[in-house]
């Protein structure tokens, strides 16, 4: 249990400081006080980002499913 | 309340107007005297324009005295989701950056409106810059659906869908992105079309994303979706994404029927979601049954699974929609609603290699669908898979129980029509689906299902009690 909690926060500050780094890159001053809301959003599109990439590494064969 | 003058189909409309039985000044008063009374508690107007429409309106019925007529919509009124241009008035885009932009042109769909005579009422209330959500930190109140006013009208075309469903016009312009027609069309009672990627210019219309931005309309009937389609069809060399394609005549084989079509029915993509209600399913079983006694031929057919499309339709969505606000986001961020500068941002960390990802994933689902299409006439599929969600901040768009984006991200023609009421009084509806450019014959279809559930008998929504407050739909909601 501790360490899946581990890996929970380890992901979500990954996800955090990506984020962070998108947003000082583009000039984003982001609320500190909303921040946990849009990682939240964030992990969310992070999951979908996978989804495509897994789908686009499948073999050629016509079908996406 | 019964439909009466308030309740006029375009088709209704054009007669009396034709007949003498009615003018577009009495057609548009009506029209104007229900939304002061009623919108203040359904909100699916940002602004109205009773001066200028009823000038629209007088020139009209000039035109028809005159023997001069430009077809079924002169006279008749509509309204814009306000991220539509019309010349003159704001295009807020329902948010504080935008309250003092005035269109100097009208947007391509707005122009051909007016060339037909129609009559702008006025501007209909979205989610900010069509993305968003409900929400309350933005200049207008979000729009209530008029069926239960504790619940949402869907979006973000939800001005466009709570106007038809409370009588407040008969035509609403709205867009679609990932389902904003076809959500608000089937959880208001509207009929709702999205017409192929390309078909109708988005020209002067603020986008959102433009790789999966349609514009369409919403109607009470599916005569008026073909009628409105006929009028705003057609090539715009502006829009670099405008198909050059003749436009067919929509109403041709409106009442031709279903015998002999063949109906795909990709049952996968809704019948294992645990959002799918009894009554939701009902309704796609009695559209097939509607169809089947009429002819057609419906059968079990697979397209990519569902999570693939709202993947694809996501990132494309976010990327586009960050490369389209990075500046404002960067300068002004503070002006945006606290939701959508959440959603748009969180763009910012998309890269390249995601974006092309998607693309490419795009052309593979657009071309699955192809192929099913290409031994299909239609398809037949879910739009709402549960009722409107109760009007919170936290109900989030993006997991609503709608199967919508699926054909925004192929560009498949699509339209929402209403099959009749769930237990709790509220509107359910179907999918049916097309070959590109190939709207006669969703219409078609969509024809015989509004004729088979009498949807075009269906009374007004009751508008007479007061709007519950959002703290009351939350302790309602959350006891």
């Amino acid at each position: 249990m501790a360490s899946d909690h581990d890996a929970a926060s380890e992901r979500q500050a990954a996800l955090r400081s990506e984020l962070l780094c998108a947003f000082a890159r583009e000039g984003i001053c982001y609320p500190p006080e909303r921040l946990d809301d849009a990682v939240a959003e964030y992990e969310q599109l992070k999951a979908l980002m996978k989804v495509v990439e897994a789908a686009t590494r499948a073999p050629s064969t016509g079908k996406v499913s | 309340m019964t439909r009466g003058i308030l309740g006029h189909s375009v088709a209704a409309a054009a007669r009396a107007l034709r007949s003498g039985d009615l003018t577009s000044v009495a057609l548009t008063e009506a029209s104007l005297d229900r939304i002061a009374e009623c919108d203040g508690r359904v909100n699916a107007f940002v602004h109205v324009d009773a001066q200028g429409a009823l000038a629209q309106a007088r020139q009209a019925d000039d035109l028809f005295q005159a023997g001069i007529d430009h077809g079924p919509m002169q006279g008749v009124p509509y309204a814009l989701k306000d991220i539509y241009d019309a010349k003159g008035m704001a295009t807020t885009c329902h948010s504080r950056l935008r309250l003092d932009h005035i269109a100097d042109s009208d947007a391509a769909l707005a122009e051909r409106f007016r060339a037909a005579g129609a009559v702008l009422i006025g501007k209909l209330a979205t989610f900010e810059f069509a993305l968003g959500g409900p929400s309350f930190d933005l200049p207008f109140p979000p729009s209530r659906n008029p069926w239960d006013l504790r619940r949402t009208a869907g979006g973000s075309s939800s001005g466009s869908g709570a106007a038809i469903a409370a009588g407040l016009v008969p035509v609403a312009a709205g867009t679609c992105t990932t389902g904003s027609i076809r959500g608000p069309a089937a959880w208001c009672g509207a009929v709702g079309l999205k017409p192929t990627f390309g078909r109708v210019s988005r020209r002067g219309v603020f986008p959102l994303a433009p790789s999966l931005d349609h514009c369409g309309m919403l109607t009470r009937t599916v005569h008026d979706a073909a009628v409105t389609l006929g009028i705003a069809a057609g090539h715009d060399p502006a829009d670099p994404a405008s198909a050059d394609v003749p436009v067919s005549d929509y109403l041709a084989d409106l009442e031709a029927g279903v015998s002999g079509l063949r109906v795909g029915l990709p049952l996968h993509l809704f019948e294992a979601s645990p959002s799918l209600t009894a009554d939701a399913r009902r309704g796609i079983d009695d559209a097939v049954g509607w169809l089947r006694a009429r002819g057609a031929i419906v059968e079990a057919v697979t397209i990519p699974d569902y999570a693939l499309f709202v993947a694809c339709g996501r990132v494309l969505m976010t990327a586009e929609g960050f490369a389209i606000h990075r500046k404002e986001l960067s300068e002004q961020f503070d002006q945006y609603g606290e939701i959508t500068a959440r959603r748009f941002s969180v763009g910012a960390a998309i890269g390249a290699a995601d974006y092309i990802a998607a693309r490419t994933l795009r052309r593979t689902l657009a071309a699955a669908v192809d192929e099913v299409l290409s031994r299909y006439d239609l398809l037949l599929t879910a739009i709402s898979l549960a009722p409107a969600p109760f009007l919170t901040q936290d109900t989030a768009p993006t997991v609503w129980p709608l199967q919508a984006s699926t054909f925004n991200v192929s560009g498949h023609p699509a339209i929402s029509v209403p099959v009749g009421l769930d237990a709790e009084g509220l509107p359910l509806a179907v999918q049916l689906v097309g070959r590109r450019f190939d709207e006669a014959t969703i219409l078609r279809g969509a024809r015989v299902i509004e004729q088979a559930s009498g949807w075009e008998r269906m009374p007004l929504p009751d508008l007479s009690i007061a709007a519950p407050s959002t703290r009351a739909i939350r302790e309602d909601h959350f006891r």
